[in-house]
C-alpha cells in the first residue's frame, strides 16, 4: 500500500517538477498566438470553430512539434540513457536488450507526464471557445487551413483522431528512443548518440522546410498524423511505415546481446555514407564529363542553388570527417592529453604537434575523397574530355583549386571550430551543437555576402560569379583568426582538465 | 561442472593482446584473488566474466550457459567493475533503492541493514556529490551484496578504505563463504590477497598461472 502511495507521490513530484512548469509556459505562450490564428480564420471563413479544432492544433502543430517537443524529446531520451547505463544497474537487468526497453519506458512514462502537462495546458487555453460537439462547422471546409480540416475529411470523431496521433506520436519517439539505444550499446559513445539526436533534429526541420511536402522522406509524417493523412490520403500509412521500422528496430535490439565477431562500424559506415553520398551526387541526364560529374558530386549549395539533397551528401563528406577528428581528439584530450601536456610543457606547442597531423589528414582526406569519385565515375559511362561542359568559364585548374585549397581550407576551418569548442567547454556534446548550427549558414540566404565559413568550399561556388580566390582569402583569414583566438584562449585557461 | 568456465578465451584491443588462450575454472564456494601490475588485465577478466565484454576467441560459460548466445549478463552476481555511476544529487540510500527496485526482491530494511553492515550510516541525508572517496567504496560494496548475490565479482574492494573497514569487508567476505557464497576479487595489497583467497592466479605473459600458497 505505501509502496503504491509512494508510486504516486513521486509521479506528482515529477508533474510539479520546474522543467514541466517550463515546459507548459513554452506550449502556453505558442498557443496563445496559434489559437489567435485560429480565431482569425474562423472569422475569415465565417465558420465556427470549436474546442476539437483547438486542441487538435495545440497538440499537432508542426512549428511546435518540429522546434520545441522534439528537441526536448530528444533530450530527455539521451539523458534517460545516460543515467542509467551503468555495470551496476546491467547485471541488475541481465541483458543490453532489457536495458533498452527499461530505458524506453521511462521514457514513455516522461512522454505521459509531458502529454498531461500539454493536454492541461491545452484545455486551458481553449477555455471559451465553443464546446465539443463533434467536428466543427470549421473543420468540415474543404481546405487545410488547420489540422482538423485534414483529419476530419478521414476520421469519424475527433476524439479517435486525437488519440491516433498522440499514439503515432508516441510510437515515433520510441523508435528515435530504439535507434538512439541501439547505437548506444553498440559503440557505448556518448558522442555518437548525441550527433545522431542533433542529426534527426536537423534532418526533421529540413526535411519540413525543403522536401516538397509530398515526399516520403518528410519526417512530420510520421510524427504528426494530419501530415500523415495528408501525404497517404488514408490514416494508416504512417502508421504502417512507423510500425514497419519499429518491428526492424526490434528485431536489431533482440540481437544486440549475441556475440557476433564485429569489425570497426565506425568507419565501416563512414565509408558506406561517403560512397552513398557520392553517388547520389551524379547527375547523369546534366553533364557528360567526368568533370561535370565531378563539381555535382561536391556541389554542396551556393546562395543561389540550394538543393537539399546536396546539403546531405555536403553534410556526410565534410561534417562526417569533422566527426571522426573529433573522436580523435576526445580520446586525445581525455586519456593522454594532460600528460602530454606535462611533456610539452606548454600547451600552444603540444596543440602543433596535433594540429600537424590533422593538417595531413585533411590533405589525405581530399585526395582519398577526389579518387574514390573518379573511381565511381569510372563505373559509368561519361566522357573523360578534360573540360567541365556545363559552364565553359570554369576551368579544370579553378575546379581543382577550388577543391583542393578552398577545399582545405574550410576543413581546417571546421577542425579549429570544433577543437575551440571543445577546449572552451570541455564537452563533446556542444561542439556538435556548434557544427550543426555553422551548418545551418549553408540553407539559402544565410550567408549572402559569403563572409561566414560555412560550405564555402561548396562546388555551386564556382557556378556564381564569386571569385574563389576571394574565398580562399575568407577562409584564410578566418583560419588566422582562430588560431588567433585559440592562442589567446590558451594563454589564459588554466590548465584544468 | 564449474561454476564459471573460461575456454579458450583470447582477447586484445587494437593489436594489443591482453588475453590468449586461457582456460580458467571457478568452483562454487571458494574466495579466488586474481593479480597482476597495472594494466595487466584483471578488469578485462572480470568483463569477460560478466558479459560486458566479449572474448575475440574462445567461450565464457556460467552455470553451464555461454556468454551471448542465450544469456548476456550472468545472473545473481553482485559486482564492483569501474566505479558505479551514481546519482549524484542523491543519497547513499537513493541510490541503493534506485537500484534495488530494478529487481525488487528486497525491502527498504534489507537496503539499511546492509548499508550498516559496510558502515555507512542508512538515515544520513549527506548526497552522494559529498560523499569522500572510502564512502563511495562502502556504497559500491554494499550495492554488490545487498540483493545476497551469490557470486560476488569484485575489483578492488579494498580500494580507499581505512583499517577497520578493511577488516570489517575482510570478516564479511570470510562469512560469505562459509555460506556457499564464490568471490572473485583482486587487490594490490599482498595480505588481503594472503589471508583471504583460497586460490591465487596471477596473470603472466597472457595468461593466468596459478600462484602455490
Ligand atoms: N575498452 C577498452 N578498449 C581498449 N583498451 C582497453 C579497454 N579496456 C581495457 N583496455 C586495455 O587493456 C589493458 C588491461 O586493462 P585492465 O583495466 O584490465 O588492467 P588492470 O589489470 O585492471 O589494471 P589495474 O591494476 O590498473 O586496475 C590496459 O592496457 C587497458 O588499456
Ligand atoms: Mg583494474
Amino acid at each position: 500500500m505505501t509502496r503504491v502511495v509512494n508510486k504516486w507521490k513521486d509521479f506528482v513530484d515529477e508533474l510539479l517538477a520546474f522543467k514541466w512548469i517550463l515546459f507548459g509556459v513554452v506550449i502556453y505562450i505558442y498557443g496563445l498566438s496559434a489559437k489567435e490564428h485560429m480565431y482569425v480564420a474562423s472569422l475569415q471563413t465565417k465558420l465556427l470553430l470549436n474546442k476539437w479544432d483547438l486542441l487538435h492544433k495545440f497538440f499537432g502543430d508542426i512549428y511546435l512539434i518540429l522546434y520545441f517537443i522534439l528537441p526536448v524529446f530528444l533530450y530527455r531520451s539521451i539523458s534517460i540513457m545516460m543515467s542509467d547505463f551503468d555495470y551496476a544497474v546491467l547485471i541488475r537487468l541481465g541483458s543490453y536488450r532489457s536495458w533498452v526497453y527499461a530505458t524506453l519506458v521511462r521514457l514513455i512514462q516522461s512522454a505521459s507526464i509531458s502529454i498531461i502537462v500539454w493536454g492541461a495546458v491545452s484545455l486551458v487555453l481553449s477555455i471559451g471557445a465553443p464546446s465539443f460537439a463533434g467536428w466543427s462547422p470549421f473543420s468540415r471546409l474543404n481546405a487545410s487551413l488547420s489540422e482538423t480540416q485534414i483529419l476530419q475529411k478521414f476520421i469519424n470523431s475527433p476524439i479517435l483522431a486525437l488519440v491516433l496521433h498522440l499514439a503515432l506520436f508516441v510510437f515515433s519517439v520510441s523508435c528515435i528512443h530504439l535507434v538512439l539505444a541501439i547505437l548506444y550499446v553498440k559503440w557505448k559513445n556518448k558522442g555518437i548518440v548525441v550527433f545522431v539526436a542533433v542529426f534527426i533534429w536537423v534532418y526533421g526541420v529540413v526535411s519540413f522546410k525543403l522536401l516538397s511536402p509530398h515526399s516520403l522522406f518528410n519526417l512530420c509524417h510520421y510524427l504528426i498524423l494530419h501530415s500523415g493523412v495528408a501525404q497517404f490520403s488514408n490514416i494508416w500509412g504512417s502508421f504502417a511505415m512507423v510500425i514497419g521500422w519499429m518491428i526492424l528496430l526490434i528485431w536489431i535490439v533482440n540481437r544486440l546481446d549475441l556475440n557476433v565477431k564485429g569489425y570497426n562500424w565506425k568507419y565501416t559506415a563512414f565509408i558506406v555514407l561517403v560512397v552513398l553520398a557520392l553517388w547520389s551526387g551524379m547527375r547523369e541526364n546534366v553533364g557528360q564529363t567526368v568533370w561535370d560529374q565531378f563539381l555535382f558530386m561536391f556541389i554542396g549549395g551556393s546562395r543561389q542553388a540550394f538543393y537539399f539533397k546536396s546539403f546531405l551528401c555536403y553534410w556526410v563528406l565534410y561534417f562526417g570527417v569533422i566527426y571522426l577528428v573529433q573522436l580523435h581528439l576526445q580520446t586525445e584530450l581525455s586519456e593522454m592529453g594532460y600528460y602530454k601536456l606535462v611533456r610539452y610543457q606548454s600547451i600552444s606547442r603540444w596543440f602543433w604537434a596535433w594540429y600537424h597531423k590533422i593538417m595531413l589528414y585533411i590533405g589525405l582526406y581530399l585526395f582519398a575523397l577526389a579518387l574514390l569519385a573518379l573511381f565511381i565515375l569510372s563505373l559509368k559511362r561519361f566522357s573523360f574530355d578534360f573540360h567541365v561542359s556545363i559552364d565553359r568559364s570554369v576551368t579544370l585548374l579553378d575546379m581543382f583549386y577550388h577543391f583542393f585549397v578552398n577545399g582545405y581550407l574550410q576543413v581546417s576551418f571546421y577542425v579549429l571550430f570544433v577543437f575551440l569548442i571543445s577546449w572552451l567547454s570541455k564537452e563533446t556534446f556542444y561542439s556538435f551543437v556548434g557544427i550543426a548550427i555553422l551548418s545551418f549558414f549553408m540553407f539559402p540566404g544565410l550567408n549572402n555576402r559569403g563572409i561566414i565559413p560555412s560550405g564555402l568550399n561548396s562546388m555551386a561556388y564556382l557556378l556564381t560569379n564569386d571569385s574563389i580566390y576571394r574565398i580562399s582569402t575568407v577562409l584564410f583569414l578566418w583560419n588566422v583568426f582562430a588560431i588567433v583566438f585559440l592562442l589567446y584562449v590558451f594563454s589564459k585557461q588554466d590548465l584544468d582538465f | 561442472m564449474p561454476h564459471i568456465l573460461l575456454d579458450q578465451v583470447s582477447k586484445s584491443f587494437k593489436g594489443a593482446t591482453i588475453f590468449e588462450n586461457v582456460n580458467f575454472a571457478v568452483e562454487k564456494g571458494k574466495i579466488y584473488g586474481i593479480i597482476g601490475p597495472n594494466g595487466s588485465g584483471k578488469s578485462v577478466l572480470f568483463k569477460l566474466i560478466c558479459g560486458f565484454l566479449f572474448p575475440d576467441h574462445g567461450r565464457v560459460i556460467v552455470d553451464g550457459e555461454e556468454l551471448g548466445v542465450n544469456k548476456r549478463f550472468p545472473s545473481d552476481f553482485g559486482i564492483i567493475i569501474d566505479r558505479p555511476g551514481y546519482i549524484a544529487g542523491k543519497t547513499g540510500f537513493d541510490n541503493l533503492k534506485a537500484l534495488a527496485l530494478i529487481r525488487n526482491k528486497i525491502s527498504d530494511d534489507k537496503i539499511k541493514q546492509t548499508m550498516r553492515l559496510v558502515g555507512l550510516d542508512p538515515e544520513s541525508t549527506q548526497k552522494v556529490k559529498h560523499y569522500s572517496l572510502g564512502m563511495k567504496q562502502k556504497l559500491a560494496i554494499a550495492q554488490a551484496i545487498m540483493e545476497d548475490q551469490q557470486t560476488l565479482i569484485l575489483d578492488e574492494p579494498f580500494n580507499a578504505l581505512d583499517a577497520d573497514s578493511v577488516e570489517n569487508i575482510r570478516n564479511l567476505l570470510r562469512k560469505f563463504k562459509e555460506e556457499g557464497r564464490t568471490i572473485l576479487l583482486t587487490s594490490h595489497n599482498q595480505e588481503d590477497i594472503d589471508v583471504l583467497c583460497d586460490e591465487v592466479y596471477r596473470i603472466n605473459r597472457f595468461k593466468l598461472e596459478k600462484v602455490k600458497k
